[in-house]
Formats: C-alpha cells, structure tokens, sequence
C-alpha cells in the first residue's frame, strides 16, 4: 500500500522534492516480484544522505539482486514530520513511496554520533519498536552499519544486528541466509542465531555486560557457547574487481555533493594519532588508474554530471595520481566535465594540476596542520612540519591564490596554552608569507581563516584512552584564541563545545547510555548535528533522568587495563599497537607512515593492500 | 547559427522541481545524449538554451518550450529522440522544430491555458458554484492581493487588478478525482486562458485566491495543469510551434 501524498500537503513544506523520488537512474522495480525488500535509511536529510557514497554504492550492489529491492529512506525535515504526523503517514520509502514498516529489512547507516536520535525518530515515525526486545514475528529486522558501529553499544538496545566493516560482500550474504530463512518460515531469533556465525556480525542481543563497582566493564559475555566473542570487520582486498556502480541517482535538488564521486582508494597510510578513519579502514588499497578511468567515463555517461570529483581519506598520496589527473582531465574536458580536486598537498606537481582543472575562483585552499607547534603535531603524529606549510602557501600565493583556511583541533592530549597560542602564531606567519610574494604576482585581498573543533577521543585510536577537555577548559582556550588573533587578514571560527561534549560520551559509549538516547529522544532531540534543532538542555536532562554522568564517558582518564565496550570487536589493529601508540605520543616521538615502513600494527593478517609490499621483509603482521 | 525549438511536457513526476533545478535536468541531459548544444565561453560553460513561461513548482505540463543554439545542423526528429532518450521519463519531448526566428521564446510568451481542479470542504453544488463564478466575473474588475518579497525578505502585499487577466473561464463537473482527494465534499475543474508572459500575467493560484475570497468558493486543495502556451504574432494568439512563430 503506498502513502498518498497530496499536493497540498507538499506543497507546504520545504523542498517537496526531498520526498518525492523518482530521479533518474533510481530502481524501479515491482515489490511483488522480489522476495527481499531492504529499506536503506540514512539518518539524516535527504541533501546529506544523497551525497554519501557508502550508500550510492549498496543501493546498486543490492539492487543488482533480482530477488532483492533497495529503497531509500531519509530523515523527513522538522516540517514534513509535522506534517507525516498529523495526518498518520507513516515513514516510506522513496521508491515505492510504501511503509518502510512493511520491509524485510530497516538498515541504518551510522556516520555520526549525532545522527543517532534520528534513528530512534525515524523508527517510531515507520511504527517500528524502538527497542529490539519489542519486536515481533513479521516485523523488519533493524540492522546497521558505518564508522560509527565500530562501537555498537550505545545503540545495541534498538538494532537487531550490525555489520562490521565494508559492506559488499557481507550484505549478500547476509541477504542469502535471509531468502533461505524466510523460505522456511522460522522464527526471529532463528535467523539471527543463522547469521552470528556470518563474520563481522554482531548480534547484541546475544552478548551481556557485567559492571564493576566504580562503573567500568567487568566482563562482557556471549549468553551461548558458540556465539563469536570477537567480532572482526570485513574488508574487500582487491578494489579493481569490486562492485561499484555504473550509475548513480541524480537527485532533483541540489544536494551536498552534488556531483560525480569517484573513490581512489581506501584506507589511510597515515596514521594521525586522533584519527579514527585512519586506524578502522586500514590497510591501504588502491584502485589502478585504468580500473578508476573507466568507472569515470561509465558514471559521467550515465549521469550527466558537471562535476567529478576524486575522493578518499588522503587524496594526495595515491600512487597512481599524476598518470590518473592527467588522462582524467583530458577526457573530462572533452566532456565538459569539471574535475574537482580535493585537498592536495601542495607542490609545484599539484599546483599545476589544480591551474588546468579549476581554471577559476583562485580560492578556497585548505590546510589542516591540527596543532599549532611541532611539538604538538609530534604528539598526534600529524607528519607537517611549519617549513612544509609556509612552502605550500607561500607556492600558492606565488600562483594567484588568496584565500586559506586552516583547520586545527583545541584540546588535544598534553596541549598548554603555548600550544594554543601556537595556532595564532602559525596564523600570522601564514599572512607574513603573502607579504613575501611580490606584489606584481599576487593577488589582492588576502584572507586567512583559522578553524577550531575540540577533539574527540575516539575508540580504536592511540588515544581512546585519553580524557576529553572540560567544556569549560575548551571555552577557555577558545577565548584565549579570539584575543590572540587580531590580524585583519585572519578570522577564526570555532565550534561550540556542547557538542563535541556530546560526541565524546556517545563515541566512548557503553550499552547503558542507550537509555540516554531514548530518553533524550522522548525530550524531542533530533537533528542534533543541526544547530538550530541542537537542544544541549535537553540532553543534559535526560542523563539526569536516567542516572548517568556523562563526564564519566567524555572526561575520565581510563587506566590501561580497562574493558571497553568495543574490545570485542577486532579491527585488524591490535590494542597492543595502539597502546604503544600511545606511549610514543607521550614521548612526542612520531611513527613513520605505511608508505616508509611498517611498523606492525596487526592489519597485515588481512592479506592484502599496502602490507602485502611488507610481509617477508618486516614483521608486518603485528604483534598479538 | 541553428536553432532548434522543442515542445515538452512535465508530468506529475517532476512537479516539485524548481525551474533552476529542470534547467540543471536539461543540461545533464544534454551532456548524457552528446547533442551538437552550443556552450556559452567562460570558466563555467552552460549550454544555450532558454526556456519559455517558468511553470510554478507544484503544477504540470503538457506545453512547456525552450530553444536551443546547435553548433552543428541536425534533423529535429532525431535531436528529439535523442534528448528524450537522456531525460528521465516525467518529462518527453513532444515536438521539435527549426527555428530561423530571433525573437527569444521567453519575452514572446503572451497567454497561457490552465486546467484547475479545486476541492473544497464545503458542499456545493455545481450549480451554485458555477453562479458563483459567473458573478465574480460579471464584475469589471476583481482586486486581489499579491505577495510581492521585499529586498530584506520580508512579505509585504500589494493589490492587484486581475479582471483584465482573465480571458476565459468555463467551470466543469470533476470526472474522476485523483487517488486521496476523495475526502474534499465537492470538487470541480476550472478551463482558464489567462495574460501570460513578461508584460502581463496571471498566476493561477491568484485566480484561485480570488475565488476564495470573492466567490464564496472555500478552495483547499487544488491541482494545477498547465494546457497550452501562446505566443503573439501579428496580433494573433497562436501555439509556440506554429510555423508562423518559428520564422
Ligand atoms: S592523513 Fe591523518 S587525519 Fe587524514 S585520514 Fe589519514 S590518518 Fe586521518
Ligand atoms: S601492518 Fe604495517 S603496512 Fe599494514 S597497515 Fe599496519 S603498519 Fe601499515
């Protein structure tokens, strides 16, 4: 049964075509005619969820499953909410426009900690039990997957199972236990208890957490013998023979993204001590140039697009570039096609290349140097020295640029105020390079913006075990900032520490601040990552009422041996590493990249990417 | 240089897209079917073409024209078939044909035809809403207040004379109400020619405002249809690809 929208409804709302699908290159397809309908929510708007290429790419791997149709789901905006529940309409689905409460599956995908109370509004908006243990026979299986379900907990009380880790191959096996499953009619629990032993499954419901009397983890238990009590992440070795779609939704509204993406590789040599993206998607492993050129051409023929753009965690060091940009822009060109480049590190190399590609707007370049002195990059390992950055601009500058943002982080481990001043300093030393530049060759009205976010101690980093500054220590050393920079050349942005606040707890979550989303959910908390919907009151109520310190989670040192609530999930980095890890930040001493040398952090027993070059030479399989 | 002039329409599908949004549509599309579609110079190419009267967002169309600039003759039956293989299916090409004229589609638009279905809450019979309506236009003149947007986006209102806009009214009874409009207590479809075009023109949901108010006519849910689009040649109405508007 589909939902009927009228036109009067839509028409009060923002953006009616949000909600009204159809774009071209999505499936069409007769729901009675698959044996599995899979509802693919992105717990977010529309603009936001489209650009997300995770999902670009499972929407057409599922889809390519005659037995299978994969619809799109997103956040309805506050108005169409208002709107949906006024007049009983149920969460649909893009596609068949039919209740996404009538699907086989209802899976989230997790990029942010923010998002997660649009999936507890996205569920009861579909009439869909928030809590796993509510669910009945005949209703859909709530699974969920992303960054963010590196660490399950927080939402292990409302998904009936998790994915870990890449998903192409585990989802079809995933929709194969299904088909069998439902041919044979048995019970919920019974598919569950067929999928746990799929690797990278995790299924909550199974696994209990003991506590200890100061509030850390005792012991986490499997309820069965037999259930995996390590669950490892899935990766796809080679990248070359991979699905990736031929064709991608050209949406009707402009959304964030909003051209063709094109993902270089995956993984990131780098190894920046904050970085969760670095250690969760080792190893590295890279598309060839020829694979990349002709998923190009394919994608830009099916799309139409004005733009494509090359993405992947760090860009600038893949291999095959120079060979990739060079042929890229001369078909693209033929195409009238842009090529957008992403953040290079700049060299005389890359500043050609972004000369022939954008022709235009000679702004906009951005560095992220993270901290301001060299000691403090030593401690997060961020490999840039201020000798590196003041060439890089000063290069730029030369080259008709005058715009520069640079993105640091305030309240990283062992930072002092000189550390923060150092951000000023590094500032104002940008703007003194522009004045280095002959007048003749560089471009009038030079502007230098200086952006903060507080760090966010994430799991399976060197430094989840670290404490997150105080709000109040965070306002401190922001104030401090504005008064250091006084240039009229620099302006600082920052962002308002209640939210990273709220990230850290979540990040670093356990199984029990489930209720705090639900009960923070029940306050109306939604769209948090929106700053207009952002309610911190609200949120600081709901760990009230239900009895929990946040500051337990965000603030607290934790001891070495401590139990995390993620420790049973095996990212091919072992704690081991990330202990030592940490120990050498304290030293301030840096670990050279994947690309020098390895340095043995486990994810070589993969089998594959760049740790394959190692094995034989060095002991590149870890060191548990 | 060749021009080309297309007839296309835009179905229930595409009803809540933009006009700026159907543009970026037609230019996607181009760039799939590899049409000879001449490019403007500069950093940022956009292909030449121009649209007709902008259809409201919320309406359809079965009369919708643009122009295009080619860098190379082509047969319009082909470029047609073409460009419909490219557009996504809510909106077909209908008719396509040289054009030698210079006048830009745009600025000739001169009147257009609507078809408007309006539900109401209230129960009325069709002969009393066709009194109704014939009363309101028995007047010579019909004020209304238009929302004009103010430079600092505030709202302010205007009044404006819409009795010389109208051209045609002729009420009908609804043959078959749409699926979910069944709850409204009675309904009825509204064939209107209205001024249409840069120098004069009547935005159907004003008319419809009109009838709420002047009518006693409680309009609230409508569906809007756009039929036909003139243009103005020597005095005459005539449809867009009229050999006569083309040369
Ligand atoms: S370069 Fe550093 S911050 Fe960037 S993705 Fe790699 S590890 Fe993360
Ligand atoms: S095993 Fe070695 S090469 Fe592989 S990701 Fe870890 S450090 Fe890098």
């Amino acid at each position: 049964m589909q939902v009927i929208l009228r036109d009067e409804l839509l028409q009060s709302v923002e953006k009616p075509a949000r909600y009204t699908g159809g774009e071209l290159n999505a499936f069409v397809k007769n729901p009675a005619e698959v044996d599995i309908r899979f509802a693919f929510c992105f717990p977010d708007t529309y603009e936001v969820g489209m650009s997300h290429l995770g999902m670009r790419i499972l929407y057409g791997l599922l889809n390519e499953r005659v037995d299978t149709y994969c619809e799109r789901v997103f956040a309805p905006w506050i108005d169409m909410e208002a709107r949906m529940r006024e007049n009983k309409i149920p969460l649909f689905s893009l596609e068949s426009r039919e209740p996404v409460g009538n699907f086989d599956f209802v899976g989230f995908t997790l990029q942010y900690e923010m998002s997660y109370t649009n999936v507890l509004n996205m569920l009861d908006l579909a009439g869909i039990p928030l809590l796993r243990d509510d669910r009945k026979e005949g209703q859909p299986f709530v699974c969920a997957g992303g960054p963010c379900a590196y660490n399950p907990e927080p939402l292990a009380d409302f998904v009936d199972f998790f994915m870990m880790g890449e998903g192409e191959e585990i989802i079809n096996e995933v929709m194969d236990a299904y088909k069998q499953w439902k041919s044979e009619k048995a019970s919920r629990n019974d598919f569950l208890n067929r999928i746990v032993s799929i690797e990278g499954i995790y299924v909550p419901g199974f696994y209990s957490f003991s506590y200890n009397e100061d509030g850390t983890i005792k012991a986490f238990e499997a309820l069965r013998e037999g259930y995996p009590t390590k669950i490892r992440k899935r990766i796809i070795g080679d990248l070359d023979s991979v699905y990736y779609p031929d064709k991608m939704v050209v949406p009707y509204l402009s959304i964030v993204h909003d051209r063709t993406t094109l993902e270089l590789f995956r993984g990131c040599t780098r190894g920046c001590r904050f970085c969760q993206a670095g250690f969760v998607y080792r190893p590295v492993r890279e598309r060839t140039p020829a694979r990349l050129k002709e998923m190009a051409n394919r994608l830009q023929d099916s799309t139409g697009y004005e733009e494509i753009s090359l993405i992947s965690l760090s860009t600038s060091d893949y291999s095959g570039l120079p060979e990739l940009t060079s042929s890229l822009l001369d078909d693209m060109e033929a195409k009238k096609v842009n090529l957008a480049l992403p953040s290079l590190r700049i060299d005389s190399f890359s500043l050609e290349l972004m000369e022939k590609a954008q022709k235009v707007r000679k702004s906009g370049l951005t560095f992220a140097p993270e901290a301001g002195t060299q000691r403090l990059r030593d401690v997060i390992n961020k490999g840039v020295t201020q000798e590196d950055l003041l060439n890089s601009v000063g290069l730029a500058f030369k080259g008709g640029w005058n715009g520069v943002k640079l993105y640091f982080m305030i309240g990283l481990p062992t930072e002092t105020m000189e550390d923060v001043e150092g951000i000023a300093v590094l500032g104002k030393k940008v703007v003194d390079e522009y004045y280095q530049v002959p007048k003749d060759s560089r471009n009038r009205r030079l502007e230098v913006t200086i952006s903060t976010s507080s760090f966010v101690p994430k799991p399976f980093t060197p430094f989840q075990w670290e404490p997150q500054d105080s709000m109040d220590t965070l306002r401190e050393k922001q104030s401090y900032l504005k008064m250091r920079i006084k240039d009229k050349h620099l302006r600082y942005n920052w962002h308002d520490p209640e939210t990273s606040f709220l990230e850290a707890v979540f990040a670093r979550g356990d199984r029990r601040t489930g209720r705090v989303l639900l009960r923070a959910w029940e306050l109306g908390c939604k769209f948090d990552s929106w700053r207009e919907h952002f309610k911190f009151d609200e949120w600081m109520n709901a760990f009230e009422d239900c009895g929990i310190d946040p500051a337990f989670y965000a603030n607290r040192k934790r001891g070495y041996d401590e139990v995390f609530p993620w420790d049973h999930i095996d990212v091919g980095v072992s704690k081991g590493f990330l202990l030592r890890e940490n120990g050498r930040a304290q030293q301030e001493e840096i670990t050279p990249n994947c690309m020098t040398s390895c340095s043995g952090c486990g994810v070589a027993s993969f089998g594959c990417g760049i740790c394959i070059d190692y094995q034989g030479r060095k002991g590149g399989d870890g060191d548990e | 240089m060749n021009s080309l002039r297309i007839g296309f329409t835009r179905g229930e599908g595409v009803k809540f897209i933009s006009h700026l949004d159907l543009m970026k549509v037609f230019e996607r599309a181009i760039r799939r079917s590899n049409l000879p579609i001449a490019y403007s110079q500069g950093f940022n190419p956009h292909p030449q073409m121009v649209f007709g009267l902008p259809l409201a967002v919320g309406m359809t169309s079965e009369c919708e024209c643009a122009d295009f600039e080619l860098t190379e003759e082509i047969a319009p039956g082909q470029f047609m078939e073409r460009l419909n293989k490219s557009l996504p299916e809510a909106i077909r090409i209908t008719a396509a044909a040289h054009k030698s004229s210079k006048k830009n589609i745009m600025a000739s638009i001169a009147g257009a035809d609507y078809v408007l279905e309006i539900f109401s809450d209230e129960d009325i019979s069709f002969h009393t809403a066709k009194q109704r309506v014939g009363s309101l236009l028995n007047r010579e003149s019909i004020k209304v207040l238009k929302e004009a947007k103010g430079k600092d986006r505030s709202t302010a209102f205007r009044e404006v004379e819409i009795r010389p806009l109208i051209l045609n009214i002729e009420l009908e009874p609804i043959e078959c109400r749409p699926e979910g409009y069944e709850i409204f207590q009675s309904a009825f479809v509204i064939k209107a020619g209205f001024k249409a075009g840069s120098e004069a023109n009547l935005r159907p949901e004003l008319f419809i405002n009109a009838l709420c108010e002047q009518a006693n006519i409680s309009v609230v849910a409508s569906r809007i249809h756009r039929k036909a689009l003139y243009v103005c040649v020597g005095g005459r109405m005539i449809d867009p690809m009229d050999e006569a508007a083309l040369i």
